[in-house]
């Protein structure tokens, strides 16, 4: 029993000071994997949360699939990054990571999590911009 | 689909028919929900994979049809315990197939419908949940568990080395303390009063659940039914114990890495994940929690449990058995 709790206590002091935690998606980073993209989103509490075409010069084009679009930009802020959208001076700061089912990002404010669903150009729908 | 549909309404049937007639009728649930789930699991195997993009909508008939039944079978075994005539064998073992029904199928259905964003569906699986005394678990599971899961933050996460028994008191606590926290704060950045908070529905919920049971069966009806919901509620706790045990994310600069496939226990057995709705494809749930059970897939190269989930959740009810099986395997994925 002793023995174990040892085995355990030792193998938890090696990975602990061999494990590299995997940081936060760079500006840089970022800008090369999603512009030009449309791309989904989901959170655990909605399946569809949104989506979001990344345009050249780090715009974007958001809509929670109401039919409706709003227009933003984003920057890198304290390894965030954070989108700033027309007609509100709120601006949403995530912790972007990516693993292998897509990106991954955690509200820096309210701890919403949400997930990269699909690569999707027709889930886009701005009703607003052509009436 | 057709899997998911016979291994979840099938044992609801036999519960059902048990029930109405007793005698042997109450063995066949419970060989159905124990040893038969365990046989076909270990006999056959197969690793079935639907094609979800074509079946729309993705398992949702299947979802309403099993909260339906939940309720169904929760006052019919509630009745029959309190004011039926069955032997105490046959009393005993309808609790216990009943109780492993809402554990493993009520559950799995109500965790389901809590991730849709349809209204409707979600406040079945909000009832579900209340129906068996948990809730809170709908607000702890959204907005606390997705989010720590495999950190200490996450009350539904086991550590390493950390018993089940020690674990139950911290989860329930600390989901109902937490979820709460969640809510208020959830409530707070989008303005609206604390009247609003889910918690009011959870407790009023439940209270009206207990008075229904007491003027179903009086005293008898309400031990019967507070059984029913204590014993499912630990085989919720316990297959959350299960699917993270000893798995932890890297925490550097107080950011977690994100979630990923080895941060959850999969198990391939078939028929208990068509029974649990591929519940035991739990990493992909993790990662993608917006996709519906019907296209979840087991991953090929994370924690994969030695047996099936409710196999090896029967062994975590013995902590020496169980560290001795698992505290090896998660050590090769501690980091």
């Amino acid at each position: 029993m002793a023995k174990l709790t040892m085995r355990i206590l030792i193998s938890l002091l090696l990975f602990a000071t061999t494990a590299a935690a995997q940081s936060p998606m760079t500006a840089e980073e970022f800008d090369a994997y999603v512009t030009g993209k449309v791309l989904t989103f989901g959170s655990p509490g909605n399946p569809n949360y949104g989506v979001e075409h990344y345009l050249p010069q780090r715009r974007v084009l958001w809509s929670a699939f109401n039919g409706e679009c709003i227009e933003g930009r984003w920057y890198e802020a304290d390894q965030n990054i954070c989108f700033a959208y027309e007609g509100t001076d709120e601006h949403h700061c995530w912790t972007v990571f990516k693993t292998p089912d897509g990106i991954q990002a955690t509200n820096a404010d309210s701890g919403q999590i949400i997930f990269e669903a699909n690569e999707d150009p027709s889930a886009l729908v701005c009703g607003n911009f052509f009436s | 689909m057709l899997r998911f549909y016979l291994a979840t309404t099938l044992p609801a049937l036999l519960i059902a028919i048990g029930a109405v007639l007793g005698g042997w009728w109450v063995a066949l649930g419970l060989i159905f929900m124990t040893s038969l789930t365990f046989a076909l699991d270990s006999l056959v195997n197969i690793t079935p994979n639907e094609n979800a993009e074509t079946e729309f909508p993705a398992g949702d008939g299947l979802l309403v049809l099993i909260g339906t039944l939940h309720f169904v079978l929760m006052l019919l075994v509630v009745w029959t315990l309190a004011n039926g005539s069955h032997s105490l064998a046959a009393n005993i073992a309808l609790f216990i197939s009943a109780g492993l029904f809402f554990g493993q199928v009520s559950n799995s259905a109500a965790h389901e419908l809590i991730h849709r964003s349809r209204r409707d569906l979600r406040q079945l699986g909000v009832w579900v949940y209340i129906s068996i005394l948990v809730g809170h678990h709908t607000s702890a599971h959204l907005l606390v568990h997705h989010r720590f899961v495999a950190t200490s933050d996450d009350p539904n996460s086991a550590q390493l080395g950390e018993s089940y028994y020690r674990y139950v008191a911290r989860a329930w606590v600390g989901s109902f303390s937490k979820g709460f926290a969640a809510e208020t704060q959830r409530l707070k950045s989008i303005n609206r009063p604390n009247s609003q908070n889910p918690y009011w529905v959870y407790l009023t919920g439940g209270l009206a659940m207990l008075v229904l049971a007491f003027l179903i069966g009086g005293v008898a009806g309400l031990v019967a039914y507070t059984g029913l919901a204590l014993y499912a509620t630990a085989q919720l706790l316990l297959s959350d114990y299960v699917q993270h045990y000893g798995l932890s994310r890297t925490i550097d600069d107080n950011k977690a890495e994100p979630t990923t496939a080895f941060h959850s226990w999969d198990s391939p057995h078939w028929f208990s994940s068509s029974m649990m709705l591929n519940a035991p494809r739990h990493s992909q749930h993790h990662t993608r929690p917006m996709k519906p059970f019907t296209s979840l897939e087991p991953h090929s190269d994370g924690p994969m449990l030695p047996h099936s989930l409710p196999a090896m959740a029967t062994l975590a009810l013995l902590p020496s058995r169980w560290r001795k099986v698992m505290d090896h395997r998660a050590l090769k994925w501690q980091n």
